[in-house]
């Protein structure tokens, strides 16, 4: 690769970066122009991924022989029914059939999955030779119960069920609390990488650029509100 | 104007910049904080090290480009972990955009490939993308082969040697999962459908939402995100970029911890003040 080649490839991620970056301070025509690419991208990208699926797994096993791909493949074609007005309904089959057959996929595990396994996963002994395994079990068993009646709307939340269900609410608040944490700890990440790209040669000299536009840009209307003032 | 007045009107871009600044400072000043392995980590490299030789192991990557920086660590140093071993890695992913992050994590790990003699057929496949979502994974479940008719890169199954011997899920030893969403399916299909043992590697903001399947047994363990990714590159001593960015982490949660200490207490004080 050349030195002009490497110096732009650096350049691109580290320009695209700066170019969302300013929507920060101000929304403007780079930043919108970074969204529209992002999305037409992502379109293609998907669409592409989308037809090579279809090709891999429907089309080709249906040339080799795999006739049982053609249903398949002709329910597929039927969603795009829908943008025509008469035959409109017909769409609506080949989605009948992806979400019974998700549904039926997903009602099968979710009994003994989901609710059987998690509520016995709560029945947990309170008195065992370890004191904080103790401790932990009781802040489940505890957790849970509160948390479960803090939901219960059938009888009023009155008298000790008013501190129970306060404790339950305690509860969900810190189990609230933990998700968001872990939510800012996922959302900062990704910024990570761009930072990176901005401060690194030669990507630090466009952000020079761009701090000096903002800088103007900030003397500019600070000067243009006090003319208005005046 | 007070100063409490001031800085509960202050311009939210005084933050960004802030931000920006707790982002940029441990990234041209690396501080190198010491990095504590949790149990959970542990667990799955102790996990991986017994596995018997010429196990087969599923690797479910399904991540968005977007993620990359959260999961591709973890992600690396897993995938690099199993090639110094005798062990076969299928690779498939349920989003799109899964098959490009499968091929950054193997464009990293070619030290590995090379060194410890990978060959692509024998000794990992990249299934590519398996459109179904949940469908898929029971598909995966049951029949390995007949889901995708060629891989990634366009060969037909037939003529990839590892996947004449991976029929169902009987045939795999251990599943790790890659992913950004719940783990509800994962658990009905991998588990209870597949009986697979699986660990998985998600964002630090789902660790709350798996810990339950963990607690209940129907998970081996999580691994969260970057500092996942950290502590792994750690107990293998391969040290990439999960480590080098846990300062930038560190700094900037400490920056938004600061920032809503302080939020909270200008949010009391103007509340105690309208009381009065």
């Amino acid at each position: 690769m050349t030195l002009l080649a490497e110096v732009v490839t650096a350049l691109v991620p580290a320009a695209l970066a700066l170019m969302v970056f300013s929507h920060l301070y101000k929304y403007n025509y780079f930043f919108k122009f970074t969204e529209h690419t992002l999305v037409g991208i992502a379109v293609g990208v998907e669409m592409y991924m989308a037809y090579k699926s279809i090709i891999a797994s429907g089309v080709q096993p249906m040339l080799k022989g795999q006739y049982i791909m053609v249903p398949a493949l002709i329910l597929g074609f039927m969603v795009f029914a829908i943008f025509f007005k008469r035959s409109k309904y017909l769409a609506s089959w080949p989605l009948v059939i992806v979400v019974s057959v998700g549904l039926g996929l997903s009602a099968s595990g979710a009994i003994y999955g989901q609710i059987i396994t998690q509520i016995t996963a709560t029945f947990l002994p309170l008195t065992t030779p370890d004191l904080w395994k103790d401790v932990q079990n009781l802040i489940i068993v505890l957790g849970t119960v509160t948390t479960l009646l803090y939901f219960t709307f059938t009888i009023p939340h009155t008298g000790p069920l008013k501190r129970v269900t306060r404790l339950g609410r305690y509860f969900i608040m810190i189990a609230l609390g933990a998700t968001f944490g872990g939510v800012v700890t996922t959302f900062t990440t990704p910024v990570i990488t761009p930072v990176i790209w901005m401060t690194e040669t030669p990507g630090i000299y466009l952000s020079a650029v761009v701090v000096l536009i903002i800088l103007v840009d900030i003397i500019r209307s600070r000067a243009l509100r006090a003319r208005e003032q005046e | 104007m007070g100063l409490v007045e001031k800085m509960i009107k202050i311009d939210s871009r005084w933050l960004w910049l802030v931000l920006l600044l707790a982002f940029v400072i441990p990234v041209l000043n690396p501080i190198g904080l010491p990095i504590r392995i949790s149990n959970e980590t542990h667990v799955l490299y102790d996990h991986i090290r017994a596995l018997p030789e010429g196990s087969v192991v599923a690797f479910d990557v399904t991540y968005p480009y977007a993620y990359l920086t959260e999961m591709e660590p973890a992600v690396t140093a897993v995938t690099a972990h199993l090639f110094t071993l005798p062990v076969k890695v299928v690779f498939w992913s349920l989003t799109v955009e899964g098959p490009l992050v499968t091929m950054v994590t193997l464009e990293k790990v070619k030290a590995e490939i090379e060194k410890y003699g990978k060959k692509y057929g024998e000794d990992y496949v990249v299934l590519g993308y398996v459109p179904g979502e949940e469908t898929a994974m029971a598909a995966l479940m049951t029949d390995t082969q007949h889901v995708v008719s060629s891989d990634y890169f366009g060969n037909s199954i037939d003529t990839l040697p590892l996947m004449t011997k991976v029929r169902n899920s009987r045939d795999m030893r251990f599943l790790i999962c890659v992913s950004v969403l719940q783990a509800d399916e994962k658990v009905r299909q991998y588990f209870l459908k597949g009986g697979l043992t699986w660990a998985a590697i998600v964002t630090t903001g789902w660790i709350p939402g798996y810990r339950p399947f963990v607690e209940a047994k129907q998970i081996l363990t999580a691994l969260g995100g970057l500092r996942g990714g950290a502590e792994y590159e750690t107990l293998t001593g391969r040290i990439a970029r999960g480590a080098a960015y846990m300062d930038v982490m560190s700094s900037t949660h400490l920056t938004t911890v600061a920032a809503a200490i302080v939020a909270n207490i200008l949010f009391l004080y103007q509340r105690g003040r309208s009381k009065r």
